[in-house]
């Protein structure tokens, strides 16, 4: 065995444990901007309609979501707003699912919850999007190709997370 | 020495084999439930309903072959010396095709929804149980009353329909608590 290939083997052992055990990353190069409109337009949507503790706010989930009343990073933060560093959880565990994936319409944050008959994905947690002009696909695909200043996009967030909450 | 240095591979491998070889936190949650003796509709209050009773719950075959759609349980107030649940709590719940429908929780507090296509409209039976003529539809939103007292669920119900799953005894990174009728500082 080649001295690299060993140290490559020890490196990928040494990240997974490291994976396995730190629920937190902190120092990961983002793109200006990502965390603020993420925050502003897009976490109250995913946070009702993806981070239920019964979805994506499952610690299982291989998409791994935080949200004011869902999944907590710390007991102490329950029923308090969602964190910076929750949200930049959220935007890494979405970066996994190919961030920057061109163009934009084959990420799976995309995909996955378009039902198949307009281009989608299986998706365990059921149809979400039926066609790509539901306002949850817009404000995601928006914020993906980083349109989340345009009114059109603000307004499709607006709209995808009046149909989420439940009625007062 | 060539065995030597084939260790890291098999420390990579063993590593891998064992992670697949450990039980899931899914698959553990139905042993970490407990031993209560079971058979009716007030057994373990607040614990996950459809992790045994559901067509895709632990076990091939729901115990008492009873499956259900919606289970839970209702509590008072927030209080160190009080675990009991509450009953006479009305629940009622709107699924994703509009449909309503209420249960009323038994002396645990439990309350069960299971279908019986052989009905027209919800009925309820006693201790707990209510039968839906049709399974209902996620999202479901959520209700809970007695008297003038309510609760108003804050969010929906996607998928789950063991209400313990996320409200569980206590706050916690994953459990928003048991579901009250009363908030703190109201009198039950």
């Amino acid at each position: 065995m080649r001295l690299r290939d060993a140290k490559t083997l020890w490196a990928l052992l040494a990240l997974t444990t490291a994976a396995c055990n730190d629920t937190t990353i902190d120092e990961v190069a983002l793109a200006p901007g990502d965390e603020e409109t993420f925050a502003t337009d897009v976490q109250e949507y995913v946070g009702y309609r993806c981070a239920s503790l019964d979805c994506h706010g499952d610690m299982g989930r291989t998409l791994r979501l935080y949200a004011e009343r869902g999944l907590r990073l710390e007991t102490a933060l329950r029923d308090r707003p969602i964190t910076s560093a929750e949200l930049r959880n959220n935007i890494l565990a979405m970066a996994a699912f190919g961030y920057a994936t061109e163009p934009v319409e084959e990420n799976l944050i995309l995909l996955k919850p378009l039902v198949t008959s307009a281009g989608g994905m299986a998706h365990k947690g059921g149809d979400v999007w039926a066609t790509t002009s539901d306002p949850g696909y817009r404000c995601l695909a928006a914020w993906l190709a980083n349109r989340s200043s345009e009114t059109v996009a603000q307004q499709a967030c607006d709209e995808a997370t009046a149909n989420v909450v439940p009625e007062e | 020495m060539e065995l030597l240095r084939q260790i890291p591979k098999f420390l990579v491998c063993g590593f891998f084999l064992v992670g697949c070889l450990v039980d899931s936190p899914q698959e553990r949650e139905p042993s970490v439930q407990g031993n209560y003796e079971d058979g009716d509709e007030e057994h373990r209050p607040g614990q996950p309903c459809l992790l045994c009773h559901s067509s895709e719950g632990h076990f091939p075959q729901a115990p008492g072959e009873k499956t259900f759609e919606i289970g839970g349980t209702v509590y008072g107030i927030i209080d160190a010396d009080e675990d009991d649940g509450l009953r006479d709590v009305e629940i009622l719940f709107t699924d994703a095709r509009g449909d309503e429908f209420s249960a009323l929780s038994n002396e645990a507090g439990n309350f069960l929804v299971q279908v019986n296509s052989s009905l027209s409209e919800p009925s309820r039976r006693s201790k707990g149980v209510l039968e839906v003529p049709r399974t209902p539809v996620f999202p479901l939103e959520v209700v809970i009353r007695r008297g003038t007292d309510e609760q108003r669920m804050k969010t929906k119900i996607w998928r789950n329909g063991s209400c313990a799953h996320c409200h569980g005894p206590k706050p916690s990174i994953d459990s928003v608590g048991r579901v009250y009728l009363f908030s703190e500082g109201s009198t039950p």
